[in-house]
């Protein structure tokens, strides 16, 4: 069993460009998936992350980073409104990266299950699909183009839900 | 460490050697040397230390299926691995759920995942807990399982819909309305159902259109229907304002759906054209028990609980605009409400019933805001804890809330002091009261004409903790309090 006291401690992680990130247990933390190998006793090595490149999980454990150091909501009720302002405006700020890369941070922090970085991604998304007509958010996604509906079905389900699409 | 000891007879050597090796085992993963007993006899529900434990398992035998030394072993096996692996396949016998706990397999496979398996076999009762999870499986190699190039062009372009469904319904549960999520529909196959499990629907007969632009009452109704009908889980959530774009009989029928669909909090905001009319909600919300949050906002429509006695399940109330009818009713709608926790009542006309009885045992909240033409008000609430009251004109008023800690009362100013004092005579014994300033002016102005001594209001409120005096313009000369010394005094501006 490892202990958290234990901060000094180093995990390492290998990106799929095999780039090496050296980082403290307590970023670590921040994903789900890496605290169960932590806990697991198989982190000792270097963990291969063969589906994420070195650009995203730099960005990645720049998210933890900050969000290791801040106070967590439920160690007690009245921290500072300053450090909670200041980790929104780190996130808003976070944010601010093209779709590709917001996508691929999704990907990876499903894979390493960061809750928080999911939800901020979600909501970012989110909130550049909003009011946008079906095609602007087909290409604002990157939709497979392989994958789309037959004319014939889309204008059936315009059809059904024409007080939606008009 | 083998499994087959634990099937071997207890006084055997194998069984002994297997018993200490496993305590081997177990005490480098021991919290402060204990662990859960994996005898027959305690069957992992007693915490006792090693030796004990060791001692149980010679006496009474080792748990069969005791999962958490497999679960160590086949961690262990996986972590000190150091090549690529294949394949990683579980067997299990029956009822592994009881064996297995879900997280740990979600880490094997995390691991065989980052081992770069290309296949991965479980038995069926593990597949159906890990359904969702497989979703998340789909963009790495699992699904090849002859082949290991890198991916291909396609799904590093499309990587958002190769994400699991509750990722892509957080994305949908941020977008404004329901009508916006079901656009999503068109986007692609992988998002023409994703729609179909939302836990909540807000739709609006306005929104997005002008307000000049004629609203198809038509199109918006089968709207309406459409969604309810056509989404497949239960509803947490349902919002609607359908203004007058709808009837009675109408929206009796989605309120029939929602039901079905054990819907948990409802929000309607909608009106009579015709003023004469009288709301009554069906019966089926009496009887659904599933609905927590009822808010209705009906424009000074007629509401008639005559045929809503009750519910057994509801905690919050909210009504807006909402002309009363019958207090006998409202006062037996509201002891039929055991649960009720918070009450709202806004710009509610009591037209024809100038006596109302407010009585909950369990009511923590109360908001009542211009609760128009009501001579009388009764509230018998001994759990309330908040009370916010405010314009209204009540002339006989009587409060039974002993554990009130905190009251904001948003009097503008005082009609007769009489009635102000009863008030402040019922809640004495809140700890933090809200008052508007030119209230506490008024009453002192009050108190100088009528010649009572001035500490006839604030002084007499002995456990008060904090006064919080809300001002127009923070310009205003302070009012005096250095006799409170011990109250927290906060001025905010008024909204």
């Amino acid at each position: 069993m490892s202990t958290s006291s234990s901060s000094s401690k180093k995990i390492v992680l290998k990106s799929a460009d095999n780039e090496t990130f050296e980082i403290d247990e307590i970023v670590a933390l921040e994903s789900q998936a890496i605290k169960n190998m932590i806990e697991d006793e198989c982190a000792d090595n270097v963990i291969p992350l063969g589906n994420i490149d070195s650009k995203t999980l730099s960005k990645i454990i720049e998210y933890c980073k900050k969000h290791a150091e801040s106070p967590k909501k439920d160690d007690n009720a009245d921290i500072d409104e300053k450090a909670v302002e200041d980790l929104k405006s780190f996130d808003a700020e976070f944010a601010k990266v093209d779709m590709p890369l917001i996508q691929d941070i999704l990907m990876a922090a499903n894979f390493l299950n960061i809750d928080n970085l999911i939800g901020l991604m979600c909501r970012t998304i989110a909130d550049r699909i909003k009011g946008k007509t079906p095609e602007e958010i087909r290409k604002i996604l990157n939709i497979n183009k392989n994958d789309l509906l037959s004319p014939e079905q889309e204008a059936k389900a315009r059809e059904e839900n024409s007080w939606a699409f008009d | 460490m083998g499994k087959s000891w634990i099937n071997a007879p207890i006084n055997s050597k194998t069984f002994r050697d297997g018993a200490q090796n496993f305590i081997s085992f177990a005490r480098v993963r021991s919290i402060r040397g204990s662990i859960k007993c994996p005898c027959n006899r305690c069957c992992l529900g007693e915490w006792v230390d090693l030796d004990k434990a060791h001692g149980h398992i010679l006496r009474y035998g080792f748990l069969r299926y005791f999962c958490n030394a497999y679960q160590f072993c086949i961690s262990k096996t996986l972590a000190n691995r150091t090549q690529d692996l294949d394949s990683l396949t579980l067997h299990c016998r029956g009822r592994c759920l009881d064996y297995y706990d879900m997280l740990t397999i979600r880490r094997w496979i995390h691991i065989a995942v980052m081992r770069k398996a290309k296949q991965l076999v479980l038995p069926p009762c593990l597949v159906s807990n890990l359904d969702s999870y497989q979703h998340s499986l789909r963009h790495k190699n699992m699904k090849k399982s002859d082949q290991s190039e890198a991916p291909t062009m396609d799904n590093i372009v499309d990587r958002i819909s190769s994400l699991p469904d509750p990722i892509l319904h957080v994305i949908l549960s941020r977008l404004h309305s329901t009508e916006e999520v079901i656009r999503t529909r068109v986007l692609s196959t992988r998002w023409k159902y994703l729609w179909t499990s939302i836990p909540s629907v807000d739709i609006s007969c306005y929104r997005g259109k002008s307000r000049l632009a004629r609203v198809d009452t038509n199109k918006f109704k089968e709207f309406v229907y459409w969604v309810l009908a056509n989404s497949i889980l239960d509803l947490d959530s349902f919002t609607l304002n359908c203004l007058e774009y709808s009837d009675n009989s109408t929206i009796g029928r989605w309120i029939y759906l929602l039901v079905m669909k054990k819907i948990k909090q409802l929000d309607l905001k909608f009106l009579r054209r015709d003023n004469g009319n009288v709301i009554v909600l069906p019966r089926c919300l009496v009887d659904c028990d599933s609905l927590e949050v009822l808010k209705l906002d009906l424009n000074w429509s007629f509401l008639s609980l005559s045929s809503f006695t009750g519910s057994r399940t509801l905690k919050v109330l909210n009504l807006d605009k909402v002309e009363l009818l019958d207090h006998e009713l409202v006062r037996k709608f509201l002891v039929n409400c055991p649960l009720l926790e918070e009450l709202s009542l806004i710009d509610c006309y009591a037209h024809n019933l100038d006596y109302l009885s407010i009585s909950c045992p369990n009511l923590k909240t109360l908001r009542i805001e211009h609760l128009n033409y009501c001579e009388r008000l009764m509230v018998l609430c001994p759990k309330l804890m908040y009370l916010e009251y405010g314009g209204c004109k009540a002339k006989q008023l009587q409060l039974d809330v002993k554990s009130l800690k905190k009251a904001v009362i948003k009097h503008k100013y005082i009609q007769q002091k009489d009635e102000i004092c009863k008030l402040f005579a019922q809640v004495s014994h809140v700890e933090y009261l809200s008052v508007k300033y030119f209230f506490v002016n008024s009453i002192l102005f009050a108190c100088k004409r009528l010649n009572c001594p001035e500490e006839g209001l604030l002084g007499s409120l002995p456990k008060l903790k904090t006064l919080e005096l809300t001002l127009a313009s923070l310009s205003l000369t302070f009012y005096k309090l250095y006799a409170y010394e011990e109250t927290m005094v906060r001025v905010v501006p008024e909204n």
